[in-house]
């Protein structure tokens, strides 16, 4: 499995990509409001912290209680079945509950449509990653933006997961036939390559 | 609120593996979560530094007046290419969707940011979906979510205010 962490810290480009932001940030703070911008935005960044840090420590530690509850591998043998309702429905469930970031989430799709999952199960697994995750609602959205403004999100997109498992099969057939099934080849070689 | 309802969540998620695992699950799971942070704490705390350089260079009227309440439209296009375009994990971007949100951006747009970057992310695609799933359903997985972020931004208002 590919793995982020596998890179020196310096050499991580969303790291890179970070810093360089926030220093362009800083430096337009600095020059449009000189020194006490600055030391504004240090403070507010302190605040920031303060505000979520009790939110934030027992998020992490329930992230890491639901790593244990729902592992990796686990929620992977759930999935792999034909599509079908239930198909769909462990697909959504294992997409809300998986923890972990991109580099956990893709190699389990490629692994699961690899082994023969229908393309609704990984629509339903990916829309429900992208819409709603249980470890992401908890440890960010809700200390970071509030309890109503996480929910409406949440409420006003969650039906949308349905939308994926309806529509992205019928999209997917409409794809030449030859994407669909070099699709599934490089599948084959990147689960081979990773795994 | 947010504080005492994850404080309960984390007693039954224990209460759970303690169950299921015994006390070497409660560890098992405590040095996940010391990993995790691990991983993300440096992203963390510069995504936060960002959020709150971002609240000071950015004024609260050029927010209200391009993603307020009152935007309409425009406000959730701006927050949907945004969301598109900005990199980085939920570290970043759920304090800096924050911080903009605290500076008066409405309800809709923040809605639609965060939802186009879930949804229809350039650099998560090119980076981890296109290579693993294939352009067949990354395409297909794109073109049905293109509207998400719009339907987010049109119906979260509503919502929350009913829940406010």
């Amino acid at each position: 499995m590919r793995q982020n962490s596998k890179k020196p810290w310096w050499k991580d480009p969303s790291f890179l990509t970070m810093v360089f932001l926030l220093t362009l940030v800083t430096s337009l703070v600095l020059l449009v409001h000189g020194i006490s911008g600055v030391i504004e935005g240090v403070i507010t960044t302190f605040e920031l912290f303060g505000t979520a840090a009790p939110a934030l420590t027992l998020g992490f530690i329930l992230a890491g209680l639901l790593t244990i509850l729902f592992p990796p591998t686990t929620v992977g043998r759930w999935m792999g079945d034909e599509a079908s309702v239930k198909g769909f429905l462990i697909g959504a469930a294992a997409g809300a509950l998986s923890p972990g970031g991109p580099y956990v989430m893709y190699p389990i799709a490629a692994a699961l449509m690899h082994g023969g999952a229908g393309i609704g199960s990984i629509a339903a697994f990916t829309a429900a990653r992208n819409m709603f995750t249980v470890n992401r609602f908890l440890v960010y959205e809700v200390p970071f933006l509030g309890i109503p403004l996480a929910l409406a999100r949440t409420f006003a997109t969650i039906w949308l997961v349905l939308v994926s498992v309806v529509l992205v099969p019928i999209v997917f057939r409409m794809m030449p036939r030859s994407a669909q099934e070099s699709a599934r080849a490089k599948i084959g070689k990147s689960e081979t390559s990773d795994s | 609120m947010s504080t005492y309802l994850l404080a309960v969540l984390v007693l039954l998620a224990s209460v759970f593996v303690l169950q299921r695992h015994g006390f070497s699950g409660i560890r098992e799971g405590v040095i996940t979560s010391a990993l995790l942070l691990k991983t993300v704490g440096k992203m963390l705390i510069l995504g936060m530094a960002l959020s709150a350089m971002t609240q000071v260079i950015l004024p609260e009227e050029i927010i209200t007046k391009w993603m307020g309440n009152e935007s309409g439209l425009t406000g959730i296009l701006i927050g949907t290419v945004v969301g598109v375009l900005i990199p980085g994990g939920p570290y970043v971007v759920i304090p800096l969707a924050g911080s903009v949100f605290l500076s008066g951006a409405g309800v809709g747009p923040v809605a639609a940011f965060i939802t186009a970057w879930n949804t229809i992310p350039i650099t998560r695609t090119v980076m981890w979906e296109w290579p693993f799933l294939g352009g067949a359903f990354t395409w297909s997985r794109m073109i049905v979510n293109l509207p998400f972020p719009f339907v987010a931004g049109f119906l979260s208002p509503p919502i929350f205010n009913l829940i406010k």
